[in-house]
């Protein structure tokens, strides 16, 4: 598997982890 | 509508149709029509966002999130990691197949009856789809608009027919890449003008939507009666976007096409990357609209043509003149209570929840009794909320590019379902002479069956319904299908055939006889294809040529 393609991925799944922790402390934060 | 809306909106919907006409002109290949091809990431990545995108993710999504909040988004959250196994695993194997469509992949693993079913299954959900996603869009317009609801279905239908027929899965893509822009761009727009009407900034709108419990994005705690928490939208929307990425037709011709495996797998992992920050745009439009409407008085209705039909019973009316003046009343709490909280009166928080409580319980009655009263077919009230905001309250010109979206969504959703629809005709069942032709003809017919569900759909309240339902009812074991062909190396046709008629069975027995959430079917009925075909598979005397540990004999 091509080493960028592999970046891509974590970068990926990193990106929804952020969001999800984001939107979490969101929903904590604004009730 | 004035004069610019028009210009702006058939400006852009038929310059996008003419460039699809345009740049496919000439050389319409039976490869480029029935699979696309040479398309690059971005091309894919946009084509994959602009198909799921139908219009009713425009018009419903921002009233969902006036209603429910943010809670939505979780929906979303298994959809990254559906196409990051997507890209690593599945994309491989349809391109080394080098298929024009998924079910070939089935017939090369297993047999010709299970690639056969699941053409079947997926020509009677998208096919009839395709004719809802022509359908609600036009109920919405003729609702809110006034346009005459037959021939908005038919101009959308024959522009979708148009250019589909004309070049294809290319044409599809190249017109999908400048919706799926329209459609951003306008939504965009629309956030950044809501919030621009408001009296308070960003922070301001925030605070409010939070009082008013609009802005509880994640529930960790794992609920199985709740439609959307963490785990239903990780685990739940991880299956439901496997199976809609990964075994439906209309999306996977969209990154067949790819100019190499590499561009066909960074498609996905475009979409992965812009999904959740797109519907959480889409989501954050409905917050502003429901804190804008903190200040200024919303309608009780919004629905405004259902609601006058309700009123020519006289009973209705005064009722409804009664939940009025109740919904009047409780307005002025709010906004007094609205303006104290913003003045940093923490007390007044809980006075803006109750009173959105009770009025969210006033227009409940009052839409239930409209739904008494009006005859049926209405456009759901919620349905409503964003265009008819749109309508009262935005700037000419921005109007007809919010128009604009909505019918780039409805004609890119149904234009990639026609162009699937035609391929898996062609391929999985007439497989002919000259393909292009047979293909072009399939477009059309399957065009006039989804224009025609669409004309007669009003008649048909509950077909739609079930429409709805088909969808989820047969995506778990369609996925089960697929997946058994991945990750289970000993089981052949016969058994995964006989498993997933049964795991269909299974599904709608838990339809009919439970309350469990729609997201959980897919699971079921996936694990159900993989365990009943495992069992059977077991049971069934070993096929001499397949088994692992005899002798390949003369096969390749």
């Amino acid at each position: 598997m091509p080493t960028h393609f592999r970046a891509l991925t974590a970068a990926v799944l990193a990106a929804l982890a952020v969001e999800i922790a984001l939107l979490g402390w969101l929903s904590v934060a604004a009730s | 509508l004035t004069a610019i809306d028009w210009i702006v909106l058939c400006g852009t919907v038929l310059a996008i149709v003419a460039l699809g006409l345009w740049k496919t002109r000439k050389k319409t290949t039976t490869d480029s029509y029935l699979r696309g091809e040479g398309e690059r990431f971005f091309t894919i990545g946009l084509s994959i966002m602009a198909t799921q995108a139908s219009a009713i993710t425009f018009l419903s999504t921002p009233g969902q999130a006036y209603e429910d909040g943010l809670g939505f988004i979780q929906f979303y959250f298994g959809l990254p990691i559906a196409m990051v196994l997507l890209a690593w695993f599945v994309v491989p194997i349809y391109r080394k197949l080098n298929v024009y469509t998924a079910y070939q992949y089935l017939e090369e693993r297993f047999d010709r009856k299970t690639r056969r079913l699941a053409a079947i299954l997926f020509l009677i959900s998208r096919g009839l789809a395709a004719g809802l996603s022509l359908y609600a869009p036009s109920l919405v317009l003729s609702a809110v608009l006034g346009w005459p609801l037959q021939l908005t279905n038919l101009a959308m239908g024959l522009l979708a027919i148009l250019y589909t027929v004309s070049g294809g899965t290319k044409a599809v893509s190249v017109t999908q890449t400048w919706q799926m822009g329209i459609m951003l761009a306008g939504m965009a727009l629309a956030f950044l003008f809501v919030l621009h009407s408001l009296p308070t900034d960003l922070g301001g709108m925030i605070k409010v939507a939070g009082a008013l419990g609009k802005m509880h994005a994640v529930e960790i705690t794992p609920r199985l009666d709740q439609r959307y928490t963490l785990w239903s939208g990780l685990i739940g929307g991880l299956f439901v976007a496997l199976a809609y990425f990964g075994t439906d037709q209309s999306q996977v011709q969209r990154y067949l096409g790819g100019e190499t495996l590499a561009q066909s797998r960074m498609g996905l992992l475009f979409n992965a990357l812009i999904k959740v920050p797109m519907q959480f745009l889409i989501l954050m439009v409905g917050i502003a609209v429901v804190v804008f409407h903190q200040f200024e008085k919303p309608p009780m209705l919004f629905n405004s043509i259902a609601e006058s039909e309700a009123r020519q019973s006289p009973a209705a009316a005064a009722k409804l003149d009664d939940l009025q003046r109740r919904f009047d009343a409780n307005f002025q709490t709010k906004r007094a209570a609205v303006d104290a909280l913003l003045g940093g009166s923490q007390q007044a928080r809980a006075q803006v929840l109750q009173s959105e409580m009770q009025e969210r319980s006033l227009r409940k009655e009052a839409r239930a009794l409209v739904r008494e009263n009006a005859p049926k077919g209405q456009a759901a009230d919620s349905d409503s909320i964003f265009l008819s905001f749109v309508l009262k309250h935005f700037p000419p010109g921005l109007v007809g590019l919010l128009l604009a979206v909505i019918i780039c969504a409805a004609l890119s959703a149904t234009a990639s379902a026609l162009s699937a629809l035609g391929t898996t005709s062609v391929v999985d069942f007439l497989n002919p002479q000259d393909k292009l032709l047979a293909a072009r003809w399939c477009t059309v017919f399957w065009g006039l069956v989804a224009m025609s569900f669409a004309a007669f759909a009003t008649l048909l309240d509950n077909l739609i319904q079930a429409v709805n339902i088909l969808g989820s009812i047969f995506y778990g074991p369609m996925l089960g299908v697929f997946l058994a062909g991945w990750i289970l190396t000993r089981v052949r046709g016969t058994a995964v055939f006989i498993a997933t008629l049964l795991a269909q069975a299974l599904v709608v027995a838990l339809w009919l006889g439970t309350s469990l959430s729609f997201l959980w079917y897919n699971v079921a009925g996936c694990a159900a294809v993989l365990v009943f075909s495992l069992a059977l598979q077991a049971g069934m005397p070993a096929e001499r040529e397949c088994s692992p540990d005899q002798p390949q004999g003369e096969s390749p």
